[in-house]
């Protein structure tokens, strides 16, 4: 399997506090990755540097082969992207929004309705088309923004907390979506606080904790890591593992020169 | 009114307090207070020039305008929200243990106090200009002011109490009473305008009034007319009286949140509520009108987008409310077109692109995400929105010319004309770089948000006095007739708006959120 997200030594401070230190990550095609971990661990800085809505201080990060960095532009054809609480503009109608981001994403015109129809139907949401997004429900608001995130059919899928406020069957429909694309040789990042479903779901996982990974592998090796037996759930993994990385902070290395790459 | 006192200070603190923490402490606010001086200064010696050579009664006409007016911007914020309410405050205040009548008062003491601290001096300068002016001593401006301060406070309360109303009844026509209260409130003013107009505010027995001729009576240090202060008492009495009477009345569950610091918009899920309501009987006019993402190029459907967005979020009402104040006074006017209306257009769609680019850094930029993880740049996007600004500017002014050429059959001279027509594109492009630089933090007034504001404005005068005096030398320095004039103006017009489009999608390519 071809490495579809490689991240290494990834380090972000906001005012001098550290979001990340040192994070280290990587995720193949044909995989789903749930990135898990306590508030504040750095799930969404992660994920935001990923999209190349944040600038790291230093790290290397590649998506596709593509070293984000050094071109932050061309490889976002092929990623899709799930905000955590995704701002929508409200004045739209889920027909016109996801037109919008079929545009925007370079779908040909000629198949943006057919796609754009699809996607509603499989959402539940075609009744719902030609009213504003602002008239519809959180969970209706969140499905809407799933929908952006795959009109375009992407390599790779980073999802940021994607199945809040969903109902039931949206979250199965959703999860079997995301499976299916896996299948199909993508890769999905998925940050998600529902350990139950990452255990579920996703193919690895990793904890991610003061701003490191500090443990990543399939629900055995992480049993092994931890030291717990094969009886144990997810959650009793995550508390042992998180319990053990009270690490202190580390200093973090000189930010990254404007001018010459390390 | 221990829990008035902390929704009071609450709402202080939530709306203030983040400029106030901010970079530039209350100096936002200390410039917002004081670029309003001079004009202060300017109107109150000119309304007492005027009052000098003026008889009593025309007098009381002159004073009652601006009244008038203050009246119905009052009536007009019942007609949308009338209180100051923050979702927040739903959420942990109205479920508490609060009395209707302690959340109305704080409500009430908030709006009175953040009017005074904004208009406050501005007021008072021009009471005191005013007094100075018809020869009268400093210490008159002081009862001059607190009738104003009355008559802000009678508004206010007024405002309140339409809307307690609307929730209490319901099913009562409480808005079209509103309405037709704040259309005879406007009514007389026309009488400025058109002096053949029957009805003039001189005579008339209502709030305005009857408050202009408490002023004037100080101005002219002539002893208050009994009728009219029983009629200015009548009226702050009976609607302190109905204030009282039904502040307990419980309307929680008919208010919607609207305390943000953008101009004109609210929540937008109740702002489309409203509008859905309000456009019901039209034939759903905003869903009606639809983004087409199928057809034409990126900026113009960008450019689509930004107008569909104003259309849609209620923006499009400030855009109404801007237009009808820019064209109507040239349109109704005795005199034929001059300078000074186009200045006034000018003026007021400049002033309309600056609270547009507010609106749109308060609203509209967060979903910026959705084009910043694209592999599409964000150059389209603000070449849209700089032609969506642009396009308005230009209908205004288009409205304004075509309001002239009906009600006095003339056009104006490619001079005149040429302020108004590079100005909006101008003023565009300022707000399209300016918003591509500057962060303004939602529900927070700030130096960066009054910043926008002035500099649209500004920059939008500046383009166009450029636009004029390319086009005035070339008529003076060339000797050339006004159809080569107006190829200058053309020319111009192109060249500044193929400049201002490749300068945005300069300053887009380094845009991050």
């Amino acid at each position: 399997m071809a490495l579809a997200i490689d991240i290494e030594q990834l380090w972000k401070s906001y005012d001098g506090q550290a979001a990340l230190q040192g994070l280290s990550l990587q995720a193949y095609e044909g995989e789903i990755v749930g990135l898990i971990g306590p508030n504040g661990a750095g799930k969404t800085t992660t994920l935001k540097i990923l999209v190349g809505l944040l600038r790291p201080d230093y790290g290397v990060v590649r998506v596709n082969g593509h070293d984000v960095l050094a071109d932050p532009v061309a490889y976002k054809a092929d990623i899709g992207y799930m905000p955590e609480a995704p701002t929508l503009p409200e004045y739209l109608t889920p027909a016109e929004f996801l037109g919008y981001v079929g545009r925007i994403r370079d779908l040909p015109k000629e198949r943006i309705a057919a796609r754009t129809s699809e996607l509603l139907a499989f959402l539940d949401l075609a009744p719902k088309a030609d009213e504003t997004i602002a008239s519809l429900s959180k969970g209706m608001k969140a499905k809407i923004a799933f929908a952006a995130a795959i009109l375009h059919e992407p390599r790779t899928l980073i999802l940021d907390e994607p199945l809040i406020g969903i109902d039931p069957a949206g979250q199965h429909r959703l999860k079997d979506r995301l499976m299916s694309i896996a299948r199909a040789g993508g890769t999905v990042l998925v940050s998600t606080h529902q350990l139950d479903t990452a255990e579920r779901l996703c193919k690895r996982v990793a904890i991610i904790h003061h701003g490191r990974n500090v443990a990543t592998g399939d629900l055995a090796a992480l049993r092994a890591q931890a030291h717990i037996d094969e009886a144990e759930s997810l959650e009793e993994i995550f508390l042992r593992l998180t319990e053990e990385a009270q690490i202190p902070p580390v200093e973090a290395p000189r930010r990254r020169s404007w001018f010459r790459r390390s | 009114m221990g829990r008035t006192l902390a929704l009071f200070t609450y709402k202080l603190r939530f709306f203030f307090g983040p400029s106030l923490r901010g970079r530039f402490g209350p100096l936002a606010y200390a410039a917002l207070i004081l670029i309003f001086i001079p004009s202060s200064v300017a109107i109150g010696i000119t309304m007492g020039a005027t009052l000098r050579s003026m008889d009593t009664a025309q007098s009381v006409g002159l004073l009652s305008t601006p009244l008038a007016g203050l009246l119905s911007l009052g009536l007009l914020y019942s007609l949308g929200r009338g209180v100051t309410a923050h979702a927040s405050e739903f959420d942990f205040f109205m479920t508490a243990r609060v009395r209707p009548r302690e959340y109305l008062a704080a409500d009430l003491l908030f709006q009175f106090v953040s009017l005074i601290a904004a208009g406050g001096l501005a007021a008072g300068v021009a009471a005191l200009a005013m007094v100075l002016s018809v020869g009268r001593p400093v210490i008159a401006a002081v009862p001059l002011f607190a009738v104003l301060i009355t008559y802000t406070f009678f508004v206010l309360m007024t405002s309140q109490v339409l809307v307690v109303l609307r929730v209490r009844y319901p099913k009562a026509p409480v808005r079209a009473a509103t309405v037709v209260l704040l259309i005879l409130s406007l009514l007389p003013a026309i009488g400025f305008a058109r002096p053949g107009f029957p009805l003039a505010f001189e005579g008339l027995p209502i709030p305005p009034t009857a408050f202009a001729s408490l002023g004037v009576s100080i101005l002219r240090a002539e002893p208050l007319s009994t009728a009219e202060l029983a009629t200015a008492i009548a009226y702050a009495g009976a609607v302190g009286l109905v204030w009282a009477v039904l502040s307990d009345t419980y309307i929680f569950h008919g208010i919607r949140p609207t305390l943000s610091a953008g101009w004109g918009q609210v929540d937008l899920g109740s702002r489309m509520e409203m509008q859905r309501r309000m456009t019901a009987r039209l034939g759903r006019v905003t869903t009606r009108v639809r983004l087409r993402t199928d057809r034409g190029g990126d900026t113009g459907l960008m450019a689509r987008l930004h107008l569909i967005r104003i259309w849609r979020d209620g923006s499009v009402l400030f855009v109404v409310l801007f237009g009808v104040i820019a064209i109507l006074p040239a349109g109704l006017s005795g005199a034929g077109p001059s300078g000074t209306a186009a200045i006034t257009v000018t003026q007021t769609l400049t002033f309309l692109l600056g609270i547009l680019a507010m609106n749109w850094a308060f609203y509209e930029r967060d979903n910026l995400w959705i084009v910043l993880t694209s592999a599409k740049g964000s150059g389209a996007y603000f070449r849209g929105l700089m032609i969506g600004l642009a396009a308005i500017g230009m209908g205004t002014t288009a409205a304004f010319l075509a309001i002239l050429a009906v009600t006095h059959a003339v056009a104006l001279p490619i001079e005149m004309l040429a302020l108004p027509v590079v100005s909006p594109v101008a003023a565009a492009f300022v707000a399209t770089a300016l918003l591509t630089r500057v962060k303004l933090k939602p529900s927070a007034f700030s130096f960066a948000a009054l910043g926008i504001f002035f500099l649209v404005s500004i920059g939008g005068f500046l383009g166009g006095l450029t636009a004029q005096a390319a086009v005035t030398a070339a008529g003076a320095a060339l000797g050339v007739a006004a159809f080569a004039q107006a190829a200058v103006l053309g020319a111009f017009l192109a060249g500044f708006l193929g400049f201002g489009l490749w300068a945005v999608t300069r300053l887009a390519a380094s845009f991050h959120l």
